[in-house]
């Protein structure tokens, strides 16, 4: 009689199991598929695709070869290479746009967290340029940068003036600005959420010890929000040959060399190109890529090793 | 008498802290920065704002003889919006235009698509992982994170590949399903709330006789709603002014923002009526910033404060 029991409940249960099991695998089977074919099929076909030599007339693959990652080391020691400006300005861009914008972010975040005068305000105008389309913040910054801008200079001190973003000497500037300028956002939330995370007692407690604003951003603040500033600088830097620099919504497919970036290159490049010119594209996407991983992953090693401790 | 005295220097402790000098020179020096962003920030709003009004001619005289930021004779005239409303409208092929009207059920449709099912992937992901301790739970969560900090650069071609391969390149279907993909920030802030619901409310249910179906609609989500809503939102706005994804894979379907590149760069311009002025592009623009803007308005305690909830951390 027990046994009989014992094994009804067994079957039970088994039954259960299953009927998890089957509910598990019907609710991951489609975003699992979609993931499997637009994320592991479609980098397993760059690979495939940077090994490939396509015959430019026919469209056919004449063979698989090194040939385009060998024609990209071949560019860059080139003397009038047509990669070497892009390299070197995502790294530039890079630069500039992490040493200024990530301390920014973190002292307006700490503004905002204090609730000093206008936090509020700020933080709406802070995540503003989030919400609008680049599309439409270019064309406001263009206008205003190439138009408004020298026409009120001309207005009030009489000199004559060119668009900022029509002089070679302030284009790369006034790119860098814009990206800036356009990129506190998320930053701000997600520090904002950090430090409201931090325990009053602890932030009390450094009052109490007679710590002004800046010991205790230093000491207590940073510390704390440590982690999160990992995460960004760590997504910046996995960033440095994807980043477009949004030079797209301003320039079409017609930015300068001077200011052109890894980013834009590959896009433009994929959106005018057709098949012959993928696998080269798909090659320098892969040796970009090769370029960024232990950068990547040596930063947040570093910056994990190094940084200052929560505790 | 010492308690007194103890909270007294501690009460003078907290106040050199909010009034010393270097307290009060950071207070400044933020606020004078945060307030030039404002300021950076607004001037040019408003100036595009008053100048989508304007006729190109009484632009042109108004940036040669006048401050034109103070010039609201025609605010509120409403001739470039029409027209651009009327006239805009862009070649997707040989003799095929799509006309604004086009542009907003294509930007509809890309829009609330992609963000539902991006959402829906991210939701339901995000419910079995956290709720369920298998090993692959732990796989996929494993694989999230690897995701987010890999560096694919250069899979656009890729892309464009494997879309034409399965028939779904310049489809609106091929650029919903491409957009939805359950992997990133927001995968985590709703793992994150799921791991944050008691597991007696999975095993009341189940004593009730509720299947995992059941649980998982009726109960887990509707828990999860504020932060489902906010996450759904932004998508919405990204996919609203998203421009670039339509632009790579579905030219047949060209979405407002698109559009607006096209107006930008000077083209979407097939009657007599001359699209390509300042004012006229500045309106294209406000047409497409004003209902986000509203939208901001109404939902932007929702949209900064619950994503802030969740944040990351670690």
């Amino acid at each position: 009689m027990d046994n009989k029991v014992i094994s009804i409940k067994g079957n039970q249960m088994k039954r259960q199991k299953y009927k998890t099991y089957g509910f598990y695998l019907s609710v991951a089977a489609l975003p699992v598929l979609q993931f499997i074919i637009f994320y592991i099929c479609v980098n397993f076909n760059s690979i495939l695709l940077s090994l490939k030599t396509i015959d430019p007339y026919t469209l056919e693959v004449t063979g698989i070869n090194f040939n385009n990652f060998k024609a990209i080391f071949e560019d860059l020691s080139a003397e009038f290479s047509m990669l070497k400006d892009p390299i070197i300005n995502s790294c530039f861009a890079f630069f500039w746009i992490t040493i200024i914008s990530l301390p920014c972010g973190l002292l307006f975040s700490y503004y905002i967290f204090k609730k000093m005068p206008f936090s509020g305000f700020f933080k709406v105008m802070l995540f503003i340029p989030s919400i609008v389309s680049s599309i439409v913040m270019t064309m406001i910054f263009r206008a205003v940068v190439n138009v408004a801008i020298p026409s009120w200079v001309n207005y009030l001190f009489g000199i004559e003036m060119k668009g900022l973003l029509t002089m070679d000497e302030s284009l790369f500037g006034m790119i860098i600005f814009y990206n800036i300028w356009i990129g506190f956002g998320t930053q701000i939330l997600m520090y904002v959420s950090a430090m409201s995370g931090i325990s009053e007692s602890m932030i009390e407690a450094s009052e109490i010890d007679g710590a002004n604003v800046w010991k205790q951003f230093i000491h207590v603040i940073f510390p704390s929000v440590y982690q999160t500033f990992v995460v960004f600088l760590t997504v910046q830097i996995a960033s440095i040959f994807i980043n477009q620099l949004t030079l797209f919504p301003f320039y079409g497919k017609n930015a300068k060399g001077l200011v052109q970036t890894v980013g834009y290159y590959l896009y433009v490049g994929t959106q005018t190109g057709t098949l012959k010119d993928y696998p080269l594209y798909s090659a320098l996407g892969i040796l970009a890529t090769l370029f960024t991983l232990p950068l990547v992953f040596s930063a947040r090693w570093a910056l994990n090793k190094f940084g200052p401790k929560e505790d | 008498m010492e308690k007194n005295l103890t909270f007294y220097n501690v009460k003078a402790n907290k106040r050199k802290t909010d009034k010393s000098v270097a307290s009060l020179l950071f207070k400044i020096f933020a606020f004078i920065i945060l307030f030039a962003y404002a300021i950076s920030l607004i001037l040019p709003m408003v100036w595009s704002f008053v100048v989508s009004f304007q006729t190109p001619e009484t632009y042109l005289i108004e940036l040669k003889d006048q401050f034109s930021f103070y010039s609201f004779s025609q605010l509120f005239n409403m001739q470039n919006y029409v027209e651009v409303l009327s006239y805009f409208e862009i070649q997707v092929m040989a003799g095929v235009y799509v006309d604004i009207g086009g542009l907003i059920l294509n930007s509809i449709m890309y829009s609330v698509g992609s963000a539902l099912f991006q959402t829906l992937a991210c939701c339901l992901m995000a419910y079995i992982v956290a709720r369920f301790n298998f090993i692959s739970s732990k796989i996929i969560y494993t694989v999230v994170l690897i995701v987010m900090v890999l560096p694919i650069v250069g899979a656009l071609p890729s892309q464009v590949q494997v879309l034409d391969f399965l028939g779904l390149y310049d489809t609106m279907t091929g650029l919903i399903i491409l957009s939805s993909n359950f992997y990133g920030i927001h995968f985590l802030i709703l793992h994150a709330s799921f791991k944050t619901i008691p597991k007696d409310f999975n095993e009341a249910a189940m004593i009730d006789g509720a299947g995992q179906w059941r649980i998982m609609l009726t109960i887990m989500i509707p828990l999860v709603k504020n932060a489902l809503l906010t996450i759904f939102l932004l998508k919405f706005i990204a996919f609203w002014n998203d421009y670039q994804t339509p632009l790579l894979f579905a030219k047949s379907y060209p979405t407002l923002a698109y559009g607006l590149h096209w107006i930008q760069n000077g083209s979407g311009n097939h009657t007599d009526i001359n699209l390509n002025t300042d004012p006229h592009k500045l309106a294209a623009a406000m047409l497409i910033f004003i209902p986000i803007l509203v939208l901001f308005m109404f939902t932007h305690k929702r949209l900064m404060g619950n994503i802030a909830a969740g944040g990351i951390k670690g």
